[in-house]
C-alpha cells in the first residue's frame, strides 16, 4: 500500500474509534446509562 | 398514561443497537466505499466526518429528540407542534412504507444468493466469473427489456420475499422490547462477519492495489463541489433519517435518558461500519483486477452490481473456501438489510398507525407485513429492477430529502430549535450549544435542498431519469404527489387516541 493510503487509514480509524471512545467515556455524565 | 403504556426499550444498549442497526444497511457496503474511492480517499473521509457534525448528527438529534419529547412517532410529533403539520409526519411514513416494499425484495435476492453460494451456483474459476452477470440478470431477475415489459413474478423470489416478511413479522409483532434485544445480535454478527471478510480480502493477491484505490488521498478534491455533494447525499441516505422511524425509536426511550450522546454514537458507528466494510470490498476489487487482469473501471464497485455481480465474481475466482466466503458475505448483507427493514416497517409505519388510530400492535403488524408483501411482488416481476430504481429515486431520494428539509424548518422555526435543545441538554451526557439551533433552522434544510436541486432537479427535469421512457420516469413525480395527498387524508382521518402535546 502507498504511504498516503496507510496514513489515511490510520487517521480515519483513530478519529472514528477515538470519537466513539470519547462518547462512551461520557456515558452516565447526565443521562442515565441503564434507562 | 403514555408513560405507562408506551412501548419501551429494555435499556440503553437496546436503543443504541437498534438505532445503529437501522442506520447501517446496504448503502454502507455498496455506496460509501465507492464514493470514498471516487472522491479522493482520505479527503472524502475527513470531509464526511465534518459533514456528520454539520448535517447528520443535528438531524439525528432532532428526530430522536422530537420523538422523545412528544413520545410519539412522526405524525404524532408534528400534530403536537400543530395539527396542521401532521401530514409532515405521514409523508415520511409513506416514504418508509414504499422503501421497505422494495428493500425487502433486495433482501430476498440476498437470501437467494446466500442459498446459491452453498454450491456457488454461478460457477467457480474463470467460467464462473464470466457467468456471474448472466446469473443475476437472467436467472435471478429474469430481467425484461424495459419498465413496460412487466412480465410475470419470478416465483422463487416471491417465495423468498414471503420468508423475509414472515421473519420481519416475527421480530416486529413483539414490539420495541424484542426489537432492541435482537438488534444487539443482529448488529454484532455482521460486524464479526465484516472482520472475517476483511481478513479474507486483505490476504488475497492484489488486495493492496484495491486498497490503494480506496484510500489514497487526493487533496485537490476538497475544492470539488461534486465531492461535497457526495458527502452530504451519502450522510442523508446512510443514517436512515427522513424516514419517520427515528422519531419512533426516540419515542421508545424512557423520559430521563440520554439522546444527544446516543445520536453521536449511532452516527459514528454507522460511519465506522462503512469505513471498515470498504476494506472488505476494495481488497476483493483489487484481487479481481489482478486475477482477471482488468482495470478498476471495468469492475462494478457500487450498487446492486457490486453485491450481485462483482462479489460473486470474486467468490468464483478465490483459490479456496469459495462457498464459505459467499455464504458469509451474503449472510452479512442479509443482516445489514434486515435491521433496516424492520426499522422502516416498525418505526416508520406501524408505530405511526398505532399511535394515531390506537390499533392493536400485533394486528397492525400483520396487515402492514401482508400489504407490503403484496406491493413488493411488483419488484419480483421481470421489470422489477426498473421499477425498484424509479420508485427508489422518488421516495428514497426526493421524498426523504424534501420531507427532511421541511421537518427541520417546522421544528426549527415552528416548534423552536432552542426548545428542543433545552429538552435534550438536561437529560443527555453531552450538552449541545446554540450551534445546534442554527444547524436545524438553516444549515441542515439548506444542505438537503442543495442535494435535491444539484443531484435531482438539475438532472431529472431536463431529461427523463436514467433514460427511462417519459411515462415511466414521470412516476417519480406521480408517487410524490400521491403520497403527499394520502398524507393529508391521514391527517384528516379521525384518530382513536389523542395526538400531540408533551406527555410527562
Amino acid at each position: 500500500m502507498t504511504g498516503g493510503a496507510i496514513a489515511s487509514a490510520i487517521i480515519i480509524a483513530v478519529i472514528l474509534i477515538g470519537g466513539l471512545c470519547i462518547c462512551f467515556s461520557q456515558m452516565g455524565k447526565h443521562g442515565k446509562w441503564k434507562d | 398514561m403514555a408513560e405507562i403504556t408506551r412501548d419501551r426499550w429494555t435499556g440503553r444498549a437496546a436503543f443504541v443497537f437498534a438505532a445503529i442497526g437501522s442506520a447501517i444497511g446496504l448503502g454502507n457496503v455498496w455506496r460509501f466505499p465507492y464514493l470514498t474511492y471516487k472522491f479522493g480517499g482520505g479527503a472524502f473521509l475527513i470531509t464526511y466526518i465534518i459533514g456528520l457534525f454539520v448535517l447528520g448528527i443535528p438531524w439525528m438529534m432532532l428526530e430522536f429528540g422530537m420523538g422523545h419529547y412528544f413520545q410519539k412517532g412522526a405524525p404524532g410529533v408534528f400534530a403536537g407542534i400543530g395539527k396542521k403539520w401532521e401530514w409532515l409526519g405521514w409523508w415520511p411514513s409513506l416514504v418508509a412504507f414504499l422503501i421497505v416494499t422494495y428493500y425487502s425484495v433486495v433482501i430476498a435476492w440476498v437470501l437467494q444468493y446466500m442459498l446459491s453460494s452453498f454450491t456457488v451456483a454461478w460457477g467457480t474459476g474463470q467460467a464462473g466469473a464470466n457467468a456471474a452477470s448472466d446469473f443475476f440478470f437472467k436467472s435471478v431477475l429474469q430481467l425484461s427489456d424495459g419498465p413496460g415489459a412487466l412480465g410475470a413474478p419470478v416465483w422463487s423470489t416471491v417465495g423468498l420475499l414471503f420468508v423475509v416478511w414472515i421473519l420481519l413479522f416475527l421480530v416486529m409483532c413483539r414490539g420495541a422490547k424484542f426489537i432492541g434485544k435482537i438488534s444487539i445480535w443482529l448488529v454484532v454478527i455482521p460486524w464479526v462477519l465484516i472482520i472475517i471478510l476483511i481478513i479474507r480480502g486483505i490476504t488475497l493477491p492484489g488486495a493492496t492495489d484495491g486498497l490503494n484505490y480506496y484510500l489514497s488521498p487526493s487533496l485537490k478534491d476538497f475544492g470539488n463541489p461534486e465531492m461535497w455533494f457526495a458527502v452530504f447525499s451519502q450522510i442523508a441516505f446512510s443514517l436512515s433519517l427522513g424516514m419517520a422511524g427515528m422519531f419512533a425509536y426516540g419515542s421508545f426511550v424512557k423520559r430521563k435518558s440520554d439522546i444527544s450522546n446516543n445520536a453521536i454514537i449511532t452516527s459514528f458507528s454507522d460511519t465506522a461500519t462503512s469505513f471498515f466494510a470498504g476494506f472488505a470490498v476494495f481488497s476483493l476489487v483489487g484481487f479481481i483486477m489482478q486475477a482477471m487482469n482488468i482495470p478498476i473501471d471495468k469492475v462494478a464497485v457500487r450498487g446492486l452490481g457490486l453485491v450481485f455481480v462483482t462479489y460473486p465474481v470474486g467468490i468464483s475466482m478465490m483459490p479456496a473456501a469459495n462457498a464459505l466466503i459467499g455464504v458469509l458475505f451474503f449472510l452479512c448483507i442479509f443482516f445489514l438489510g434486515f435491521t433496516s427493514a424492520y426499522f422502516l416497517a416498525y418505526g416508520g409505519v406501524i408505530t405511526p398507525l398505532t399511535d394515531k388510530f390506537g390499533w392493536n400492535c400485533g394486528k397492525t403488524t400483520f396487515w402492514v407485513c401482508l400489504v407490503s408483501f403484496v406491493v413488493g411482488i411488483l419488484y419480483t416481476t421481470n421489470a422489477g429492477l426498473y421499477w425498484l430504481d424509479i420508485i427508489d429515486r422518488s421516495v428514497s431520494f426526493y421524498g426523504l430529502l424534501i420531507t427532511g428539509a421541511l421537518a427541520c424548518l417546522v421544528v426549527g422555526w415552528g416548534f423552536g430549535a432552542k426548545k428542543l435543545r433545552e429538552h435534550l441538554n438536561p437529560i443527555s451526557d453531552i450538552r449541545v450549544g446554540a450551534w445546534l439551533d442554527w444547524m436545524i433552522k438553516i444549515v441542515v434544510p439548506a444542505l438537503l435542498l442543495f442535494v435535491v436541486i444539484y443531484g435531482g432537479f438539475k438532472n431529472d427535469i431536463p431529461k427523463p431519469y436514467e433514460g427511462y421512457p417519459l411515462w415511466a420516469a414521470s412516476m417519480i413525480w406521480v408517487v410524490l404527489v400521491v403520497t403527499l395527498i394520502i398524507s393529508f387524508i391521514l391527517q384528516a382521518a379521525k384518530g382513536k387516541s389523542a395526538t400531540g402535546g408533551e406527555q410527562k
